[in-house]
């Protein structure tokens, strides 16, 4: 256990240098979230003063949405990323042939991956505190802590899928990173639409269909 | 008798209808070198895959230190490395970051005394805090191999260690190899298209020809067994003639 600890943490030391040795990822990690959040901020509160009734809804519900997005879109490329840099740096080889396990690999990523999002979210709320006068915690109260996580798990569970894909295509997969958590999220709230069992246990395979599941369990408790 | 490292039979490899590898069976012993020779395409870096527990023979048998490369990779791995002309270590990491987090990954003791070891045994200690990917490729060469000795392997696998270097560079690693592999008495595995390199280092040769093998010894059994004078001309011979001892690819 104590051995795979120590690789975990080597693996994880090796995401960190990353960002020791190059400042653009290092800015990459705050820029465009940052900039997401000016433009559907500012977006939001023009509509709260466009929209009659409810201003306040569309304000929370945008900045939430934006924010919680960006948890699901990080955890996953976290993970797929990992994975693309040896692909990109001849570096798999090396990696596969050392005593590191898959598990222990991809528990660095959900490690960088985790401490990546809660640092986002944290740099994201305040802004959205600051500039937009909206706090999170007031809006979602304790919700937030379970649905962050289940974002985060289904953040991690395509960033496994799309890693896969990675592993058994090469190159020619990279194009899916970049778009698999829109396709996936999508694939679980529209998938159980259709009544047909095979589609529904495909979407049982994504948690987000788990997201969904609960909220409509809730409901029907009343 | 030396202790067998590896032991491969009958390896068979097969993507779909293409065979890759077909029916190779050779041993590495402790201590010896055993170069596999062959063209482009030949088999031989699909061989090693094999024996590295990567790609999973469709048939035939391999074990590395008496065990199953697919069940004890973990055993395995802590006693084999591996290096590659077409590998690197991750390029934007200097190359002491990357000797400390492969040394972590070996659960190599005394951390910073055996990468310091391996990099003053390269002469790459001056180097220690570029990025990799600011090194020339011999002096990459030299650093995949300083990393594939950080765990004092058993058996190091090599695949064309030297395809992109210099012949000065070049014959400075294979000295090397050399001092490294008599001073540890490890086994080495090499594959290489450089037939002077392969007779200056292996005590043995497998000569790999259209996925087989066709030709197995020393260079000189090697060279008789082609009736020529170099390996290199053994080589051109096989390359260009190639179904001299393979009689089903006539």
């Amino acid at each position: 256990m104590i051995e795979s600890l120590r690789r975990i943490y080597a693996m994880f030391l090796r995401y960190l240098y990353l960002h020791k040795r190059s400042l653009p990822r290092s800015l990459e990690l705050i820029f465009w979230p940052v900039m997401e959040l000016f433009v559907w901020g500012f977006l939001s509160l023009y509509l709260g003063t466009v929209v009659e009734t409810g201003a306040a809804a569309v304000v929370m519900f945008l900045i939430n949405g934006m924010i919680f997005w960006d948890i699901l879109y990080r955890s996953q490329q976290s993970v797929s990323i990992s994975v693309m840099e040896e692909i990109w740096h001849h570096n798999i080889l090396n990696i596969l042939v050392s005593p590191l396990r898959l598990w222990e690999w991809m528990c660095a990523a959900f490690i960088y991956g985790f401490i990546k999002s809660g640092l986002i979210t944290i740099i994201l709320g305040t802004i959205a505190c600051v500039l937009y006068r909206f706090n999170m915690a007031d809006s979602l109260g304790l919700h937030l802590v379970p649905l962050a996580g289940n974002l985060l798990l289904f953040g991690w569970i395509v960033g496994i899928y799309t890693s896969a894909v990675l592993l058994w295509w090469g190159y020619s997969g990279e194009a899916l990173i970049w778009r698999a958590v829109p396709a996936a999220a999508a694939l679980g709230d529209f998938l159980p639409a259709c009544r047909a069992a095979r589609t529904r246990s495909m979407a049982f395979a994504l948690s987000a269909e788990h997201l969904r599941f609960r909220r409509h369990a809730r409901r029907s408790r009343g | 008798m030396a202790e067998s490292l590896v032991e491969a039979k009958d390896l068979c490899k097969t993507y779909g209808g293409t065979r890759a590898v077909d029916s190779i069976s050779f041993t590495v012993p402790e201590g010896k070198i055993i170069g596999l020779l062959g063209a482009n395409g030949a088999g031989k870096t699909t061989t090693l895959h094999m024996v590295l527990g990567l790609l999973k023979p469709t048939s035939g048998f391999v074990s590395v230190l008496g065990r199953s490369p697919f069940l004890d990779r973990s055993f395995i791995a802590r006693s084999v490395n591996f290096s590659s002309a077409y590998g690197n270590l991750p390029l934007n990491l200097t190359l002491g970051e990357n000797m400390t987090i492969f040394a972590r990954l070996y659960g190599v003791r005394n951390r910073k005394q055996k990468v310091q070891e391996l990099l003053d045994m390269f002469e790459l200690t001056h180097l220690q805090n570029r990025v990799v990917g600011a090194l020339s490729s011999g002096e990459r060469t030299k650093v995949n191999l300083a990393k594939s000795l950080l765990n004092d392997p058993r058996l190091l696998v090599l695949d064309e260690p030297t395809a992109s270097l210099d012949p000065d560079m070049a014959d400075k690693v294979r000295t090397l190899l050399k001092k490294v592999q008599e001073g540890r008495g490890m086994g080495i595995l090499y594959t290489s298209h450089n037939m002077y390199e392969v007779e200056a280092l292996c005590d043995e040769i497998l000569f790999i020809h259209k996925r087989r093998a066709i030709a197995s010894g020393t260079s000189a059994k090697v060279r008789e067994a082609f009736s020529s004078a170099s390996l290199e001309q053994a080589f051109i011979k096989m390359v260009r003639d190639g179904n001299i001892l393979c009689g089903e690819d006539r």
